[in-house]
C-alpha cells in the first residue's frame, strides 16, 4: 500500500522539475500572493473582539493617520529617519572603500576576512552601551550603532563582489592600459554593482533593526521610544500604529533597494 | 610543460604565505588590545568610559566565580537552545511542506524572505502583554528568526535534488520512510546544515538582543543592567564574555558545517 502510494507520488513528480507549479494559470500565483496580507488583515480583524490587547485594524490606521494630521509622530519619525540615514551613509562610506581594497587583494582578504567573518554571530547591540558611554544618549550613539551594523554586511559583499569580477575583464582593461581609477570606474564597479547592492540592502535592514533596538533601550526620541512609551501607558492603538509604521518603513526601504538592485542587474 | 612550471613557481610563494598572514592577523588583534590597554592605563581613555582590557578580564573572572553568573548563563543558553530547537523543527517542517506543495511555497517564499529583513522584534510589547514577562516572548521572537533560514534552505535543498534520486528509490522499492530518510535527507543535507547553522546563530543573536531590552535575567539583560547601574567594569566583562562566546560558537558551527559538507561530497 505504502509502496504504491510512493510510486504514484514519485511517478507524478519525478519527470518534472519539482519547482514548477503544475497546471496553474499565470494569474493564480500573484493572486495567491496578494491574498496572504489580506488574510493576515482578516485574522487581525477577527482577533480584535477576542482580546483587549489587540485594537482593530481600523482604529490602528485611524491613530496612525492622526499621528500625521495632529503631528505627534513627526518628532519620533524624524529622529529615527535621521539616525538611520546618517548611520547608514556613514557605514556605507567607510565599508565600501575598505571592501573594495579587501576584494582586490588576496593578502588583505586572507588577513581580515576571518576576523570579519568570525564576528558574524556577535549580536551588535551589545556594543550599544559602549557607544552610549562614549557619546551619551542621543543621535550620535544611535547613528554609530546603525553605522556599525551596516558596516559588516556591506564590507563583506563589496569584497566578495570585487573578488568575483571576471579576470578577463581586468586583463582587457590592463591591455588597454587603463589607469587603476579607470579600471575601478569602468570595469570593477559596474560589474560588481548588483552584488554590492545585495549587501547594501541587507545592511539597511540590519541597520534599521539595530536603530529600533537602540531606541527601545535608550533614546531621547524615535519610533522605538514611541513604542515603549505608549506601551508603558497602555495606549495600545498608538503602540500598534507605530509598530505598523515601523514595519511599513522597513518594507518600503527594502522594496526600494531591491528595485535598485534589479535595475542594476538588468543594466 | 612550461605552463606547469609557471604555476609551480607562482604557487610557491602562496604556499609560504599562510604563516605570515596568520601572524599579521593575530599581530593586529593582539596589537589593538595592547593599544587599548596602554591608552586606558596612561589615562588617554577615561576609566568611566572604558577600563583597561586586563581589568575587564580580571573582573570577568570574579563575576564567573561569584554567584549569579551561572543563572544568567543557563537562562540565556536555555532560551537559545529552545528557540533553536523550535525554529529548526518548524523550519524543517515548513521547508518540507513548501517543497511538497510548490504552489504554497511559491506563494509564501517572498514573504518569508522579506520577514528576514523586518524588525519583527517590535512585536515584543504585544507578546509581552500576551505571554507575560519571562522567557516566552524572547523565545517566540528568537524562534521566528531561527526558523526562516532553516525553512528557506530546506526548501532550496530539497528542490535541488536531482529527479533521478527519487526514481532510484522507487526502482529499489523503498518505502516512503526509507525514501525520506535514506535518499532525500542525505541529498538535501549539504544545504540544510548551513540553514541550521544560520538558524542557531540567529537564535543566539535574537535571544541576546531581546534580553537586552526586555528581561530580568540572562547575559543580554546583564549588559543593559550594568550599563544602567554605571558598573562599567562589570558591563565590559559581560560584553567580553558574550563576544568570546559568540565568536567561539561561530567558529565551532562553521567547522561542523565544513565537515558535514566534506563528508557529503
Amino acid at each position: 500500500m505504502t509502496t504504491t502510494e510512493t510510486a504514484v507520488a514519485a511517478a507524478d513528480t519525478a519527470p518534472r522539475d519539482t519547482r514548477q507549479p503544475r497546471r496553474r494559470r499565470p494569474w493564480q500565483l500573484p493572486a495567491a500572493r496578494l491574498a496572504v496580507p489580506l488574510l493576515a488583515l482578516l485574522a487581525w480583524q477577527l482577533i480584535d473582539p477576542v482580546t483587549d490587547l489587540v485594537p482593530a485594524p481600523a482604529d490602528t490606521i485611524r491613530e496612525l493617520y492622526s499621528g500625521f494630521v495632529d503631528g505627534w509622530i513627526y518628532e519620533g519619525l524624524r529622529a529615527t529617519a535621521s539616525a538611520v540615514g546618517t548611520g547608514f551613509v556613514l557605514g556605507t562610506v567607510v565599508a565600501f572603500p575598505l571592501g573594495y581594497l579587501m576584494g582586490s587583494s588576496k593578502t588583505l582578504t586572507a588577513i581580515f576576512e576571518p576576523l570579519v567573518a568570525g564576528t558574524f554571530a556577535v549580536p551588535r547591540v551589545i556594543l550599544y552601551p559602549i557607544l552610549l558611554a562614549v557619546f551619551g544618549v542621543g543621535l550620535e550613539a544611535e547613528s554609530a550603532m546603525v553605522a556599525i551594523s551596516a558596516f559588516f554586511p556591506i564590507l563583506m559583499s563589496t569584497a566578495a563582489a570585487v573578488r568575483n569580477v571576471s579576470p578577463s575583464l581586468l586583463k582587457l582593461g590592463r591591455s588597454l592600459s587603463a589607469r587603476p581609477l579607470q579600471i575601478a570606474r569602468k570595469i570593477v564597479i559596474p560589474d560588481a554593482a548588483p552584488s554590492i547592492m545585495v549587501g547594501i540592502r541587507i545592511g539597511f535592514s540590519i541597520a534599521f533593526i539595530a536603530a529600533i533596538i537602540a531606541e527601545l533601550f535608550a533614546a531621547k526620541d524615535g519610533l522605538g521610544l514611541l513604542i515603549s512609551q505608549s506601551y508603558a501607558v497602555l495606549d495600545l492603538p498608538r503602540m500598534y500604529a507605530v509598530v505598523l509604521l515601523v514595519m511599513l518603513a522597513a518594507f518600503a526601504g527594502n522594496l526600494l533597494l531591491w528595485w535598485a538592485e534589479r535595475r542594476l542587474r538588468k543594466a | 610543460m612550461s605552463g606547469s612550471a609557471v604555476t609551480a613557481t607562482a604557487r610557491a610563494p602562496s604556499r609560504r604565505r599562510p604563516p605570515p598572514v596568520a601572524t599579521v592577523r593575530w599581530g593586529l588583534v593582539i596589537g589593538s588590545v595592547l593599544l587599548l590597554e596602554a591608552a586606558a592605563r596612561i589615562g588617554m581613555i577615561d576609566p568611566l568610559i572604558m577600563p583597561p582590557p586586563s581589568t575587564m578580564v580580571v573582573r570577568l573572572g570574579e563575576i564567573v566565580a561569584g554567584g549569579g553568573f551561572l543563572t544568567d548563563l543557563t537562562t540565556t543558553a536555555a532560551a537559545v537552545l529552545s528557540a533553536f530547537g523550535l525554529g529548526a523543527v518548524g523550519g524543517l517542517l515548513i521547508g518540507i511542506l513548501f517543497w511538497r506543495l510548490p504552489f504554497v511555497g511559491a506563494t509564501f517564499e517572498p514573504y518569508l524572505v522579506s520577514l528576514y529583513s523586518m524588525p519583527t522584534l517590535v512585536f515584543y510589547p504585544i507578546l509581552l502583554a500576551l505571554l507575560g514577562l519571562g522567557p516566552a516572548p524572547i523565545i517566540v521572537i528568537a524562534t521566528t528568526m531561527a526558523m526562516i533560514p532553516v525553512a528557506l534552505n530546506t526548501m532550496v535543498g530539497l528542490n535541488s535534488i536531482s529527479p533521478t534520486l527519487p526514481k532510484l528509490a522507487r526502482s529499489l522499492n523503498c518505502s516512503r520512510t526509507q525514501t525520506y530518510l535514506k535518499v532525500l535527507a542525505p541529498a538535501a543535507t549539504p544545504l540544510v546544515v548551513p540553514g541550521l547553522v544560520l538558524g542557531f546563530i540567529y537564535a543566539m543573536i535574537g535571544v541576546i538582543a531581546m534580553e537586552f531590552i526586555l528581561a530580568s535575567e540572562g547575559l543580554g539583560f546583564r549588559i543593559g543592567y550594568t550599563y544602567r547601574a554605571f558598573e562599567m567594569q562589570d558591563m565590559y566583562a559581560y560584553i567580553v564574555f558574550v563576544f568570546v562566546i559568540a565568536v567561539a560558537a561561530n567558529v565551532a558551527l562553521n567547522a561542523i558545517e565544513r565537515r558535514v559538507r566534506r563528508d557529503m561530497e
